[in-house]
């Protein structure tokens, strides 16, 4: 379990259908760069951000899955998918993002208990 | 934190009352941070009926009795149209004092001190 100070954020939509996807990465990137450590978690219809196959192309948008892959890049290494969430939509952890995990509902409850704070988009 | 527009969502009004509640119950505001579609709380060009409620002009009064700081994220007001005069010409710009642009990290180095955050 992380004993020093941290904030989660969880990512919890879908990544082309609003801002949200997009919003928490950037809200993750700014905490960091002030040497915040940010845990980052996909919850709910946020796993879909995990499948590396969309046509963003199609629809004119960059690739949300290449920008994810890009977080170890800026110290956000401890990144995690509810595993139920990944059950229920049908969503496996990507072998592009090693750094990736599942962690059970009763983890998650346990990471926001202790973080300092917590931030849903 | 405030994340979604007025007059679409109740979200403001919420943010609105629990600001006066935590004032009357002696906490302190630090600020309130508008994000994502939060930002539109802050354009000076929101004109709703008469008999509806205006959220702008009521942060513009905790403002006024409380001094507390209005921070709009630089990044997503742009996005929105919502911009000050850096962006545009003064006549044209739609966010003006005491709502003020500031940076995400701005937001995080506040929470950086254990101070509280909400979101709504």
């Amino acid at each position: 379990m992380n004993k020093s100070p941290y904030i989660v954020i969880q990512s919890t939509q879908p990544p082309y259908s609003s801002s949200c996807s997009i919003d928490a990465l950037e809200a993750a990137l700014a905490a960091t760069n002030i040497g915040l450590e940010v845990m980052f978690i996909f919850v709910g219809e946020g796993v879909y951000q995990l499948l590396d196959k969309q046509e963003n192309s199609a629809i004119c948008h960059k690739s949300t899955f290449k920008k994810l892959k890009a977080l170890p890049l800026f110290d956000i290494d401890k990144i995690f998918a509810l595993h139920s969430s990944l059950i229920e939509h049908s969503v496996s952890l990507p072998i592009q993002m090693p750094n990736i995990s599942a962690i059970s509902d009763t983890e998650l409850i346990d990471y926001c208990k202790q973080a300092n704070h917590v931030l849903v988009f | 934190m405030v994340s979604k527009s007025p007059f679409d969502h109740r979200n403001a009004e919420n943010a609105l009352a629990f600001c006066h509640a935590a004032i009357e119950n002696g906490h302190e505001i630090v600020q309130v941070f508008f994000y994502q579609a939060g930002v539109h709380n802050a354009s000076c060009l929101l004109s709703p009926n008469n008999d509806e409620v205006n959220t702008h002009k009521k942060w513009l009064e905790l403002y006024k009795k409380h001094k507390i700081a209005l921070n709009v994220c630089v990044t997503a007001a742009s996005r929105r149209g919502v911009v000050d005069e850096s962006f545009v010409e003064p006549a044209a710009s739609n966010l003006k004092h005491p709502f003020t642009q500031v940076g995400l990290s701005a937001y995080f180095e506040s929470l950086a001190d254990k101070s509280v955050n909400i979101q709504l």
